[in-house]
C-alpha cells in the first residue's frame, strides 16, 4: 500500500522536472540583432537612392510601407498612397531633375521592428532659364520591418539647407522655407 | 490498493495540471508598456514646449540625448548639444513664443527602447516690435529611452508647410 503513493510521487517529480525544464526555456533572451537590422535599413536606403535614378515614381514609392506618410517641405503631409504617389510624381517632374542621398546614421530598436535613418541629399534641376541648379538638404526616415522581413519606410521627411533667397526653381525639394531658420517646437 | 492507485493517479494528474498551468503562465506576455511609454513621451514633449515658451535653455536641453541632431528648414543639419543649444538660444531672441502641436502620433518599438513621434506644429512668434507671425509645419522626432528610464530626443526634425 505504501509503494503506490511513493511511485506516484516519483512520477509527479519526474513530470515536474520535465515541465519545469520546458518552462525554463520559454523566456529565452531576445537575440541582439541591432547591428544587422541597422545595416539592413542602411542598405535599403542606399537601394532606394539608386532606384531614384530611374526617376520613376513607382520605383520610388515601392520603398514605402502601406501605412507610410510623407512630409515634404512646403506642402501638406501626404497620408495615403494616392497623395504620396502624386507628391513624388510632382517631385520628379521638373526638367533636368536628379536626386541622390546618403545615410549619415541608421539605428534599430532592440526588438527589430522599428528603425530610423537620417542623412543628406543633393538634388539638381533646371531653373527657368534651363540652367542646372543644385539644392542640398537633410532627411529623416522611420522604417518598420514588414511581415516578410523586409524594411519599409513609414515616415519620410526632408528639408533644404539653403536659405529661401538662394533656393532655385520651384516644385522641388528645396522650395524650402520662406520662414527659413524659424523653427518649431512641439508642446501642449 | 485500488483506491490508493486511484488516489495516486489523481495526485499525479493534479500535479501535472498545476505544472502545465503554471508553465503556460511562465512566458506571460510582457506587460504592455507601450501605453506607459507613449504617455511618458507625450509628457516629455509637453514639458519641452513649456520650457521653450519659458525660454529655459537648460531645461530644453535636458530633453535631448548626448549626441542629438536638429533639422530645421533653410539651414544645414545641427549636430551635437553645443550647436543645438545655440540654435535654441537664437530662437529665444524674440519677445514671446507660443508653440503648439496637433495630430501627434507616437510609435514605440516592441522593446521599448526606441520610439518616434510625428505630427504638425504651429509656432506663433511675437518679435521685439510686437509683431506676431505664425509658422506651421511638420515634425518627426526620434526618442530614445535612457538608462534612468526617461525618454530623450535623438533627432528633432522639422519641415515648414510654406
Amino acid at each position: 500500500m505504501l509503494r503506490f503513493p511513493s511511485f506516484s510521487l516519483m512520477l509527479a517529480a519526474m513530470l515536474a522536472a520535465v515541465f519545469l525544464g520546458a518552462c525554463s526555456h520559454q523566456p529565452a533572451a531576445l537575440p541582439d540583432n541591432r547591428a544587422a537590422d541597422a545595416a539592413a535599413v542602411q542598405k535599403a536606403d542606399a537601394d532606394w537612392s539608386a532606384a531614384a535614378q530611374s526617376k520613376r515614381a513607382d520605383a520610388w514609392v515601392a520603398f514605402y510601407a502601406d501605412d507610410a506618410v510623407v512630409l515634404p517641405p512646403n506642402e501638406a503631409m501626404a497620408t495615403n498612397k494616392d497623395e504620396i504617389l502624386k507628391s513624388i510624381t510632382d517631385l520628379l517632374a521638373p526638367p533636368g531633375f536628379s536626386v541622390s542621398w546618403q545615410t549619415t546614421k541608421a539605428e534599430a530598436a532592440r526588438s527589430g521592428d522599428l528603425a530610423y535613418t537620417y542623412g543628406t541629399y543633393e538634388l539638381t534641376s533646371n531653373d527657368a532659364q534651363g540652367n542646372a541648379t543644385t539644392d542640398r538638404g537633410k532627411y529623416s526616415e522611420v522604417w518598420r520591418k514588414q511581415a516578410d522581413g523586409n524594411w519599409k519606410c513609414i515616415v519620410d521627411m526632408w528639408s533644404s539647407d539653403l536659405p529661401v533667397a538662394a533656393a532655385p526653381a520651384p516644385r522641388t525639394k528645396h522650395r524650402a522655407a520662406k520662414h527659413s531658420r524659424r523653427r518649431k517646437h512641439h508642446a501642449n | 490498493m485500488r483506491t490508493n492507485r486511484y488516489a495516486s493517479s489523481v495526485v499525479v494528474a493534479i500535479l501535472a495540471f498545476a505544472l502545465i498551468a503554471g508553465c503556460s503562465q511562465a512566458p506571460a506576455p510582457p506587460t504592455d508598456t507601450r501605453k506607459a511609454n507613449e504617455a511618458a513621451i507625450t509628457a516629455a514633449g509637453v514639458a519641452l514646449g513649456q520650457a521653450a515658451e519659458a525660454k529655459d535653455i537648460d531645461k530644453c536641453m535636458s530633453f535631448y540625448v548626448d549626441d542629438p541632431v536638429l533639422f530645421v528648414p533653410g539651414a544645414p543639419a545641427v549636430v551635437g548639444r553645443g550647436a543645438l543649444r545655440k540654435v535654441w538660444q537664437q530662437f529665444f531672441n524674440v519677445q514671446a513664443l507660443k508653440l503648439e502641436t496637433s495630430g501627434l502620433i507616437i510609435d514605440v518599438a516592441g522593446s521599448g527602447d526606441l520610439a518616434f513621434e510625428r505630427g504638425s506644429y504651429s509656432n506663433t512668434i511675437t518679435d521685439a516690435k510686437g509683431k506676431t507671425t505664425t509658422e506651421t509645419g511638420k515634425l518627426v522626432l526620434v526618442w530614445k529611452k535612457q538608462t534612468d528610464g526617461s525618454w530623450k530626443i535623438a533627432a528633432d526634425t522639422n519641415a515648414s508647410d510654406k
